[in-house]
């Protein structure tokens, strides 16, 4: 289990995280929601070990993260960033195969780690495309192989973890759902899976919980159907106004904006 | 269905066996081309002299033993003069070419030179320090060791040089390859400029001298300079193929390095410090080569991908043959005079590298 | 180039080796020779016929030039000149660099470094010790006192208080002019003028002002800068007593600045030449000129 307590991130005067506790269970696929700037990524980072944070702690697996050897943790965890830059041009089963890096394995195994995790992706057709020249939501889908193949067999017992940074961000809506539809169904096979969203309906779609941040704060935690509704939405999200309806087979609640929201008129503006 | 249980469909699996699995090919050519060069690097020179007399020269030169009928002028000019120079040609070739790559992958900018850490630039000033003031430093029975001294200030210079630039853009022990580039960039303008007041300081003579040193000539190298400057750019050539990974690893970024069980800090210390070894040593012994170091990985990249276990073995090989050929031009083109091989490198180098960079241009490769 | 003359280069290399085991004490007989001066006291001690490759400052006379070029003295190429066959490598302690000097030492070549320097007498003793070491005692010390003879008789024949500036064109980008410590410093002493940038070392870029300031009574520009025209309209130096009285001259410093056998005429010459506005000697060049 990755446990979280009391986490606080600063960096100079501003402080990004306050005071956050969370959890992650193997078998679990926990979403975090915020609007931009409420300190999804800085949680994320905190809890893979890439931030340095001024208070609190982070345990994966009942021993702190920073007790951890490098290589160690990469075998138990993989993080998927929000961007990667490569200019290089590797071919993209290359990419994938550098998620193999942290094991020392036969040639013949880190092939069938790459094969299988791009075929998870949709991404067989492309392996010897050369990486700079695929389109963004092909990269990122390479990427996500990648990220895959770092957890590869995704063994029920190993208590590995999946990070998921906005890993949806350039991909189509067929391709959003399959990403999350992976995710769903490694952390039904035992990996524990946190995902930072903007889609609510992919969290609430997905999740077994829904972590809430606002203003570098923890708001709300809990299921879907418990906490997804209008007011805290609203209050997360500066005043957008929703309509939820649950959905008649699942009970997930599905999250309309409305057509009328706080936000500037164009004449106002233009008339200050 | 679940797409984990779903069985790899026949079609996939043969594109994965059509996957390349180090095909041997490159290494031929690559090793024949090393090979060749080092035949022509022996065979070729300002004095002419026979195939079977340059064998029996090595062959005696080797062992001691007089055998065939070459003079003992040949014996001198195969097996002090050539062989010497091919030998620490080869590696200085090597070394540049490897630190480069090494270098292009820290910088993650195919585009990148030795020259960015700062080594050359800190060669180049201690080098033309002593030239123009080895009167005033090296008083007394210290002058006599000039010949010596040279290389061993432009060598520390180099690596002082590159610590500097580390240490400036290392803050809160993480080392910002932003500010590394910028440092670089401006301590090469300081290096630059008091190299311009040493230059204002010198005399004709001196001036001429440092002109002739900045170009970079393979003409000193002898058994010595393969013992004392060879051994360090043979750590270099040793101990990057141990970071073939690392390397891989950090071209896509520090934070995935890092997320791959690599310690992005460590790599970038060590790599900087064992190029700016090699890159130093190769400046102390054989004054400033460009081009190598960007062209000879940027090549073997094109043609064998960017993947540092066969980035790094190819760039050697090639870089290698690159400077013995490039040499024997040097020393045979306006025999008995000798060219700069510097001038040789920059003159097939620049031109090769702009229409490699419009080529790509059209391609949309650097877009 | 590589093969064609190999068996004969062979034959030369056995004839080295003879050479060296008979021992070095001996008068050199396969000289190079890397130095402008140096070639040109071989050819006037009559020594031509044993030198067998020159440097690239070796131009005068011209026939030097059609000999095996070594390249410039200070890159010197160890097997370039091995290749030669020489029993002996003359040259000055500008010659580099020192790392192939001690490769041609380790291949027991002799090597001679002479001191030069820039005056009449240095001239003189550089003359007699190549003498010395080509065996031609007696013809060195004839050509030196005559070049002596030639120095004393050019001094003094003008006023010690004649300015005289030598000039350097930087590439459009102002001047270089010679301090002492230059060959052209020595010239202009020896023949009794006086250079107003004695104060200072070396060649040093000269900003328009001090130009002015230093009142030359005559410039000197190398010929190998082209055109005076473009001197008598310069913001600076056309106000100078030279281009005032159309004293800006080009030289053939080749020539005069060598400090070879020719010495004497560069001074007589240079003497001449300062004294009379004009000059119609070898050293002087066609665009040189009395008038804007």
């Amino acid at each position: 289990m990755l446990r979280a307590q009391n986490l606080t991130v600063r960096i100079g005067a501003t402080t990004l995280l306050a005071d956050v506790s969370c959890t992650l269970r193997p078998g679990e696929l926990v979403a975090v929601l915020g609007c931009n700037g409420a300190g999804k990524s800085t949680l994320l980072g905190a809890v893979c070990g890439d931030l340095r944070f001024q208070g609190g702690s982070v345990h994966l697996n009942e021993r702190a993260l920073r007790d951890y050897r490098m290589v160690d943790l990469a075998r138990i965890r993989a993080v998927m960033p929000q961007s990667v830059q490569l200019g290089f041009p590797f071919q993209a089963h290359e990419v994938v195969a550098l998620g193999r890096m942290p094991f020392n394995e036969p040639r013949a195994r880190t092939r069938e780690a790459v094969r299988q995790c791009m075929a998870l992706t949709e991404t067989a057709h492309l392996q010897t495309q050369v990486y700079p020249t695929l389109s963004g939501g092909e990269k990122q889908r390479v990427q996500l192989a990648r990220v895959l193949s770092q957890l590869w067999p995704f063994a029920p017992d190993q208590r590995q973890y999946l990070f998921l940074d906005e890993a949806t961000a350039s991909l189509d809506p067929l391709h959003q759902q399959q990403v999350f539809s992976l995710a769903r169904q490694l952390a039904t096979r035992g990996l524990g899976v946190m995902a930072v969203v903007h889609d609510i309906n992919l969290a609430s779609q997905f999740a077994d919980r829904v972590l809430v941040l606002r203003q570098g704060r923890l708001l709300a935690e809990g299921t879907p159907q418990a906490i997804l509704t209008p007011e805290l939405i609203a209050e997360a999200f500066s005043g957008l106004r929703v309509q939820c309806t649950p959905d008649a087979l699942t009970g997930q609640p599905w999250v309309l904006p409305l057509r009328d929201q706080p936000l500037p008129r164009l004449g106002e503006a233009l008339a200050d | 269905m679940s797409v984990l249980a779903r069985p790899a469909s026949p079609s996939l699996l043969r594109a994965v066996s059509r996957l390349p699995r180090q095909p041997l090919l490159p290494w031929l050519l690559l090793s024949s081309l090393l090979l060749g060069s080092i035949l022509a690097g022996l065979s070729f020179g300002a004095a002419a002299i026979p195939g079977v007399d340059v064998t029996t020269a090595l062959v005696s030169g080797l062992t001691g033993w007089r055998i065939g009928d070459h003079t003992v002028a040949q014996e001198l000019i195969v097996w002090q003069l050539r062989l010497p120079r091919v030998l620490m040609g080869g590696l200085i070739g090597a070394g540049l070419a490897v630190a480069g790559a090494a270098v292009q992958a820290v910088f993650r900018n195919p585009l990148a030179d030795p020259g960015l850490i700062g080594v050359s630039s800190g060669s180049a000033l201690a080098a033309i320090t002593l030239i123009v003031l080895g009167d005033v430093i090296l008083v007394g029975w210290l002058s006599q060791f000039e010949a010596v001294a040279l290389p061993i200030a432009a060598f520390t210079g180099g690596l002082i040089t590159t610590a500097l630039i580390y240490r400036i853009s290392t803050m809160n022990g993480t080392t910002r390859i932003f500010t590394l580039l910028l440092a670089g960039v401006a301590i090469s303008a300081l290096t630059g400029a008091v190299t311009g007041v040493l230059t204002y300081l010198a005399d004709d003579g001196q001036l001429r001298t440092l002109t002739f040193w900045s170009m970079g000539s393979l003409g000193g190298l002898s058994w010595q300079s393969l013992w004392t400057a060879g051994p360090w750019i043979m750590l270099t050539l040793i101990v990057l193929p141990f970071f073939r990974q690392a390397l891989n690893a950090l071209l896509l970024g520090e934070q995935v390095a890092q997320h791959l069980g690599m310690s992005a800090q460590r790599i970038k210390k060590v790599v900087i410090a064992i190029a700016a070894v090699a890159v130093g040593a190769s400046v102390a012994v054989a004054g400033m080569i460009g081009f190598v170091g960007l062209v000879v990985p940027h090549l073997m990249r094109l043609w064998l991908g960017p993947d540092h276990r066969r980035l790094l073995p190819a760039c050697a090989l090639s870089g290698a043959s690159l400077l013995i050929l490039a040499d024997v031009i040097a020393r045979t083109i306006a025999a008995p005079a000798e060219i700069p091989i510097g001038i040789i490198t920059a003159l097939i180098g620049s031109p090769f590298f702009l229409w490699l960079l419009l080529s790509q241009g059209q391609r949309g490769q650097f877009s | 180039m590589l093969r064609t003359d190999r068996r004969c280069t062979g034959q030369r290399l056995m004839a080295l080796c003879l050479l060296l085991w008979s021992g070095l004490a001996g008068a050199a007989e396969r000289i190079v020779v890397a130095d402008g001066a140096l070639t040109e006291i071989l050819y006037a001690l009559g020594a031509e016929d044993r030198i067998v490759g020159v440097d690239t400052t070796s131009i005068y006379p011209p026939e030097a030039e059609d000999l095996p070029n070594i390249g410039y003295l200070r890159a010197l190429s160890a097997e370039g000149i091995l290749s030669l066959s020489p029993d002996l490598l003359l040259t000055t302690q500008d010659a580099g660099p020192s790392a192939v000097l001690n490769q041609l030492r380790q291949a027991n070549l002799r090597v001679e470094m002479l001191e030069a320097d820039y005056s009449a007498s240095g001239t003189q003793a550089l003359i007699e010790r190549v003498g010395q070491i080509v065996g031609l005692e007696d013809e060195a010390e004839a050509l030196g006192q005559e070049l002596r003879d030639q120095v004393e008789a050019a001094r003094d024949q003008i006023d010690p208080d004649t300015r005289i500036l030598f000039v350097l064109r930087g590439g459009g980008r102002g001047f270089m002019v010679s301090g002492s410590g230059t060959r052209a410093h020595a010239l202009i002493e020896l023949t009794g003028a006086s250079n107003p940038l004695a104060a200072m070392d070396g060649y040093k870029p000269l900003a328009n002002e001090a130009a002015l300031e230093l009142a030359p009574d005559v410039i000197l520009v190398s010929h190998m800068e082209g055109d005076v025209a473009a001197l008598y309209e310069h913001p600076a130096l056309q106000h100078t007593p030279a281009a005032r009285h159309g004293r800006i001259h080009s030289i053939d410093d080749t020539h005069w600045l060598q400090f070879g056998p020719r010495l004497g005429e560069a001074v007589t010459e240079l003497s001449e030449l300062i004294r009379n506005g004009q000059g119609d000697t070898a050293g002087l060049s066609a665009d040189s000129r009395m008038t804007p």
